[in-house]
């Protein structure tokens, strides 16, 4: 069931914590399956459990807020030719990821969506009950931040 | 193709899914121009991101049902299909073994009323006591089950993984 990974990467963007995110994709194939019956009504069944991955991880991530900050970022590693690029290499993959935790909700899934998952604006507007509009400008604001960033990180080091 | 105005569109959230897939099959084989190398994390980012999948198990609940209640349900299944292919068997007459039967089905037309009366009477008087055979035997054979059901020492847990 490939679709189980796109749904499990996306409740783990919105709750940041593995087992919470597997427990939440676990609930998603629980509802699907309860209303097998009604599986011709859904036109699109893959919108239909992202959507469902989305409601749940929310309400999961509401009693406890994403802990994403510096200090829980993976510790750099070293891994090639170049220690003290592959360090610099690795110190900017974790400020990222960082980065991405700390976007504002809607931000956080558009771009997970589009640049992760690789959906369509069209898709995007259904699983998120967002117009599209607001989809592109999200899309925009938030690589707007990664973009400053990475120059950031580049010119200063920071 | 202009890598340069590619990103700025990219991050202007200008570009097509193509185009995207283009910039990151670009980071991905380490073919970008070096003046382009501080992009490089994000896109390597994105494929981590996108490789990554959940360490337990997560299938549909019917995929992973097995144990006792399927086990379970397989026999009452099979008891079932047993006692109605018994039945069957016996309201149907077995030809004698090894000889190729031909009847003659002319000499047993009934054209008296009455005589059809009769015949379709026994006839379902015989299916009738087939039935009540055939309803008997599966409510022992029910019973049994369930008495096994019960002695079982230890039921395997249903809980979902």
């Amino acid at each position: 069931m490939p679709v189980r990974n796109k749904l499990y990467r996306f409740a783990l963007r919105i709750v940041a914590n593995v087992e919470e995110a597997e427990d939440v994709v676990q609930e998603v194939m629980l509802r699907l399956w309860r209303i097998r019956d009604n599986w011709s009504a859904i036109q699109n069944m893959e919108a239909w459990c992202m959507r469902m991955t989305k409601n749940l991880a929310i309400d999961k991530a509401r009693y406890r807020k994403p802990s994403a900050s510096l200090e829980n970022a993976p510790e750099p590693q070293n891994t090639g030719d170049n220690p003290a690029e592959d360090l610099e290499y690795q110190d900017t993959l974790a400020r990222l990821k960082v980065l991405i935790g700390q976007l504002p909700e809607n931000q956080r899934l558009v771009i997970h969506l589009r640049d992760i998952e690789g959906l369509s604006y069209q898709e995007i507007e259904e699983t998120l009950e967002m117009p599209m509009s607001q989809v592109k400008i999200n899309l925009f604001r938030a690589r707007q931040k990664v973009r400053e960033a990475l120059v950031k990180t580049e010119s200063y080091g920071l | 193709m202009d890598y340069r105005s590619l990103l700025d569109r990219y991050f202007s959230g200008k570009t097509t899914l193509e185009e995207e897939q283009a910039l990151k099959e670009l980071f991905r084989k380490g073919g970008a121009p070096g003046e382009l190398r501080e992009f490089a994390p994000w896109f390597r980012l994105l494929d981590e991101e996108a490789g990554i999948e959940p360490v337990r198990s997560i299938e549909l609940p019917a995929q992973r049902r097995s144990g006792w209640s399927t086990w379970r349900n397989n026999l009452m299944k099979a008891a079932a299909v047993i006692l109605v292919a018994m039945g069957v068997w016996r309201l149907v007459p077995s030809p004698a073994p090894g000889k190729a039967v031909a009847i003659d089905w002319s000499k047993y037309e009934v054209t008296d009323e009455q005589e059809a009366l009769r015949i379709t009477r026994a006839a379902f008087k015989k299916v009738a006591q087939t039935l009540q055979f055939g309803a008997s035997t599966a409510a022992e054979q029910v019973e049994k089950l369930g008495e096994i059901s019960r002695s079982a020492a230890v039921r395997p847990s249903d809980r979902l993984e």
